[in-house]
């Protein structure tokens, strides 16, 4: 009895105690940012990721009033910014923009932070649908019906480049041939641009890419887009079919995502804040035309979404990595 | 007819009086990271970029490429003055030019660098306006058993650059192999040699270890030796080549030239490999090759126009197919491409405006960076005036931001030291440390390619000599080996 009246009063004090910071956690929010702010990229400078983390700096600084710097920590496939981020001060000021590998690394290697425990999630920022694209000259295929057709008559004999067998490219394509049971060779490159080159030369075949990168050849015939591996069609490409659709794989959907998290303990009111603000600026038409030249298409939603997301993607990825174990 | 009237066009957008301005911004500020060691054209452009979202595309881009063959320029500056690279492309000008210096003929390594540099850049922007898109495409049959067999091509060529012991050289290439294995391999994404070091889960830094070989190791080196504290030779009497010195140059910068223009199309290679290579040519075709590594002009002259001759032709995968051919040319493709305009095959048709610009304000802008650079010329003999205790901790300090800034990791500098403190050892020792370099950058190129080429044969070994140019290029090799044995099996005799 006497226990449980001094729990009562435990949880009294603790209400009180609570509801004494309640002002001042609103008063943070309010305040927030205070100083500059960083927003970490797991990626070196140049290409979508550092854009989108670049032209969102820039933005977020005008609103706020604050400097918002991005800093670029390469390294071990994005774990390296991972990691200070999920170490950094959890007051909002440290942020971390991160891609598909976020949730391909966890199930890779060995990482010094949990990706869903050590991160609050603020939402996702958008995707870059990836094109299926072929060589015609070395592959004259014109849907993923025929390519899945050739590739079943001679297993083994196409080859598809990636950016490495950690890149969220392998990874895509692993997906497609354990969805259709077709069998190919993957030749990795370091970073899609190279990977360009051998499709334009005729040393792989296929290739899963961003559509900013090979628009261009495809518009001039070197290139041929037969699927795109979003749920559904991407309103850069209209013509082209899903892989869904083209392969009847439903519910098939695999893209480089991009999102925003800050690190776990955050109070929810800077990550309310911090949601609204990243969700206002992105929301500005002049901006997301701006990010859909480097193929980037802007989708935000809420943190609790994003949460779940992250949450469903690392599952995905481990089901594919259990695969390669077993084989 | 039509190309006079497309450069005209060009010259129309490049005289504009802000575009001039952003070519000279570009220029200078070049000039000045690629004086400075450590300090790189990435970290310049990095900073720029957010600015450029607000200007048009075709003056964001004047400016950004004049920060890059500006920087390319000068990197060979402090090679002659001080013996530190301020790019590491520019690392070959220390072998001859910072000897030209101790004797006196900083100013003709200078100037010749400069005439060299100008020469290779207007050779190089005709080729970009002429030729682009054949040459894109010609590239693109250049593919990984052709890689393999130039990376043999070079790594043999290297050994040509011993000037002591062939042995020494040879292990010092090896080790640089060696260091090139660390980080995670791209075939099957095993991490290897990191020691569980998230850092080492990639490469090692090369900006962190050409800074620790070259510059750190430079600096503990001059310490180390009481005498080499004082000033060498301040007795400069003509800023001039002599007119001896004017003619032994013609025909390195203009092999150097081809050379380099020849290599910068091939995206992974470039500057650094070429300007080795050239060295290597001028050494072989020198009547007395014991002049080189004590300040022979050929040996400035050459390398330094195919550094920059390879600097501008990497232009030509980015602009006529998209591709970026190193780590500065993805900043500037990213900063196209926010802008809305991707480069590729049509680039010529849909934004000819641009591409002529640039054409144009390339050469303006080679011609600011020789007219900017001439009357420095004076002002950098000055350098040598500077007291070491002042100018050593400077250079330390923009070492360590450069290397700082290239991934904001301070792994980074604690490396550029320890492989400073491994660069002096091995100049104690008279190991040469820049075949350590080429190794570290070539090795992970041949291993990626070799590897390549035999998964696309299904490991049939002879797809390296089924493709012509693979097979030439492999057959100049022995050529080269041959060459090289001739001299010695002949001496037994």
């Amino acid at each position: 009895m006497a226990n449980a009246r001094q729990n009562l009063v435990t949880r009294f004090f603790c209400t009180l105690l609570v509801l004494a910071f309640l002002p001042w956690m609103a008063a943070q929010a309010a305040n927030f940012p205070e100083r500059t702010v960083r927003l970490v990229v797991g990626i070196a400078p140049g290409g979508a990721t550092d854009a989108v983390a670049r032209v969102l700096a820039q933005k977020l600084s005008d609103v706020w009033g604050q400097a918002v710097i991005v800093e670029n920590r390469t390294g071990g496939e994005g774990t390296i910014a991972s990691n200070t981020v999920a170490h950094a001060a959890p007051d909002g000021h440290t942020l971390l923009l991160v891609t598909t590998n976020f949730t391909l690394t966890p199930n890779q290697f060995k990482v010094a932070f949990d990706a869903e425990k050590s991160f609050a999630p603020i939402t996702t920022l958008g995707q870059t649908p990836e094109l299926l694209i072929v060589n015609p000259a070395t592959l004259p295929v014109n849907s993923l019906a025929e390519l899945i057709a050739l590739a079943r008559a001679k297993p083994g004999t196409i080859n598809f480049g990636t950016g490495g067998t950690s890149s969220p490219t392998y990874m895509i394509t692993k997906l497609m041939m354990k969805a259709t049971g077709i069998e190919m060779v993957n030749v990795s490159y370091h970073g899609m641009g190279p990977a360009l080159v051998a499709l334009l030369g005729g040393e792989v075949q296929m290739m899963f890419g961003a559509a900013s990168d090979s628009a261009e050849h495809i518009k001039s015939g070197k290139l041929r887009a037969i699927a795109v591996s979003t749920a559904k069609r991407t309103p850069q490409m209209p013509d082209v079919p899903s892989v869904a659709e083209a392969a009847n794989i439903p519910g098939f959907d695999a893209t480089a995502w991009y999102g925003l998290l800050a690190p776990a303990g955050t109070p929810p009111a800077v990550i309310a804040k911090l949601h609204d603000d990243v969700v206002a600026v992105l929301a500005d038409p002049a901006i997301a035309k701006r990010l859909q030249n480097e193929g980037f298409l802007v989708q935000t939603n809420t943190p609790a979404e994003f949460g779940a997301f992250i949450h469903a993607d690392l599952a995905k990825w481990a089901e594919i990595y259990k695969d390669f174990k077993t084989q | 007819m039509e190309l006079l009237h497309n450069l005209a066009l060009g010259f129309g957008i490049a005289v504009t009086s802000a575009n001039l301005l952003y070519c000279l911004a570009g220029a200078t500020l070049g000039t000045l990271v690629g004086v400075l060691p450590g300090l790189n054209p990435i970290l310049a452009i990095t900073m720029l970029l957010p600015l450029t979202f607000k200007l048009p595309a075709t003056s964001a881009l004047i400016m950004l490429t004049g920060i890059y063959y500006g920087a390319h320029h000068a990197g060979s500056t402090t090679a002659i003055m001080l013996n530190m690279p301020g790019e590491p492309s520019s690392l070959v000008i220390c072998f001859d030019g910072h000897p030209m210096a101790r004797k006196g003929r900083a100013g003709a390594a200078l100037f010749i660098s400069a005439i060299g540099s100008f020469f290779a850049g207007c050779v190089c922007v005709l080729i970009i306006a002429l030729f682009s898109p054949v040459l894109a495409s010609a590239a693109l049959s250049f593919q990984a058993p052709e890689y393999a067999a130039a990376i043999v091509l070079a790594l043999v060529a290297i050994s040509s650059l011993a000037t002591r012991s062939l042995i020494s050289t040879l292990g010092m290439a090896l080790l640089g192999l060696l260091l090139g294995t660390i980080g995670s391999d791209i075939n099957s994404g095993v991490i290897r040699f990191s020691f569980g070091i998230d850092q080492l889960a990639d490469r090692l830094d090369f900006v962190a270890v050409a800074v620790g070989l070259f510059a750190i190791a430079e600096i503990a080196h001059r310490l180390g030796s009481p005498e080499r504290t004082t000033i060498v030779q301040t007795k400069v009497e003509s800023l001039l080549p002599t007119r001896a010195e004017f003619s032994a140059s013609c025909k390195p910068i203009l092999r150097g030239t081809t050379l380099g223009a020849a290599f910068g199309i091939l995206p992974g290679l470039g500057p650094l490999v070429s300007s080795f290579a050239s060295y290597a040519l001028e050494k072989r075709l020198a009547k007395d090759p014991s002049r080189f590594g004590n300040g022979a002009i050929e040996g400035v002259a050459g390398p330094e126009s195919a550094n920059n001759a390879a600097a501008f032709t990497h232009f030509i995968p980015m602009l006529s197919l998209g591709i970026p051919a190193g780590a500065t040319m993805a900043l500037i493709l990213g900063a196209l491409m926010i802008q809305g305009i991707t480069p590729g095959p049509q680039i010529l048709t849909e934004h000819p405006d641009l591409f002529w610009g640039l054409v144009a304000s390339m050469w303006i802008g080679n011609l600011m960076l020789l007219v900017l650079n001439l009357p420095l010329v004076g002002i950098w003999i000055r350098l040598l005036a500077i007291p070491y205790r002042l100018l050593y901790p400077m250079i330390l300090v923009f070492c360590c931001i450069g290397v700082y800034s290239m991934g904001n990791s301070a792994f980074d500098v604690g490396l550029a030291a320890a492989i400073g403190c491994l660069g002096y050892g091995m100049r104690l020792i008279g190991c040469p440390p820049a075949p350590l370099l080429l190794g570290l950058v070539l090795g992970p190129i041949l291993e990626e390619n070799l590897r390549r080429a035999l998964l696309i044969s299904r490991g049939d070994p002879t797809i390296f000599l089924t493709r012509p140019i693979s097979l030439s290029i492999l057959l100049l090799t022995v050529g080269i080996l041959v060459l090289f044995a001739m001299p010695q099996l002949r001496g037994r005799k």
